[in-house]
């Protein structure tokens, strides 16, 4: 029993030391080459949803508004 | 519990890894400042617009962790010719305690375990490279050069490692077969 667990510890140190080394090697791919199209084609789509969201406040306000003056 | 050899080599690792994340941005910065462009960073990382300026900046940003982590083994390489507690001089032994700076003499056990370390991390950096050069991330030039240096820190290792195998050769003890001595007994 006490081998099993000595041998699966080693495993797993190993795999640790394997991540380290690895790990960094991330650090690559921290550079992204995007076209400007995507790039404002997001930002264009990041105003829509906004827009989109301030136009339903406004119906439900003005749902509120439409009810209040019937009453 | 724990094998000693696996504990060490993960304490060797750390610093090196450090090293490697650390140029990596701070090179990026310095190279685009140094190219003129306006960093831009966003949720997936630092963004390029310009393919040839994305190609520029990560190339020398390669080169820069390249040379960094060659100067580390050049160092550990320096303490494995110069400050090798097997094959130092004992002038030079001398001098390093007058200057207090004997921590610089090693045995092979810590010498061998960093010099591996930094070389592994040297060689998955030369893989990546590689890869980035192939698909057109990064000059040619850039992988060639991080190639030829893993290729000189190799051969500068093995050289030490040989001295050390050279050592135990020579300290071998040396028998006497001449028996003369004993007919007269």
């Amino acid at each position: 029993m006490d081998k099993i667990i000595k041998v699966l510890t080693n495993i797993m140190l190993f795999v640790f030391l394997l991540l380290i080394l690895v790990l960094p090697m991330f650090s690559i791919g921290i550079m992204k080459l995007e076209s400007p199209e995507n790039i404002l084609g997001a930002h264009n789509q990041n105003i829509n949803s906004r827009l989109i969201e301030r136009i339903k406040e406004l119906e439900l306000e003005n749902k509120i508004l439409k009810e209040k003056l019937q009453e | 519990m724990f094998s000693k050899i696996l504990i060490k080599l993960i304490d060797e690792a750390i610093i090196p890894a450090v090293v490697v994340l650390s140029m990596r941005i701070i090179s990026i910065v310095i190279v685009s400042q140094a190219v003129g462009t306006q960093l831009s960073l966003g949720t997936s990382g630092f963004v390029f617009t310009d393919q040839l300026l994305f190609k520029k900046v990560n190339s020398y940003s390669v080169l820069i962790m390249i040379i960094c982590i060659a100067l580390g083994i050049l160092f550990i390489l320096a303490k494995a010719f110069m400050f090798h507690n097997t094959h130092i001089k004992p002038g030079v032994t001398a001098r390093l305690f007058s200057y207090n700076l004997h921590s610089l003499i090693q045995n092979s056990y810590d010498l061998y375990s960093q010099g591996a370390i930094w070389i592994s991390y040297l060689f998955m950096l030369v893989l990546v490279t590689g890869g980035l050069a192939f698909f057109g991330s990064v000059y040619i030039w850039v992988s060639t050069f991080g190639f030829f240096t893993f290729l000189v820190c190799i051969v500068l290792f093995i050289i030490d490692i040989e001295k050390e195998i050279k050592r135990d050769d020579s300290e071998k003890p040396i028998y006497d077969t001449d028996t003369s001595f004993l007919e007269n007994v």
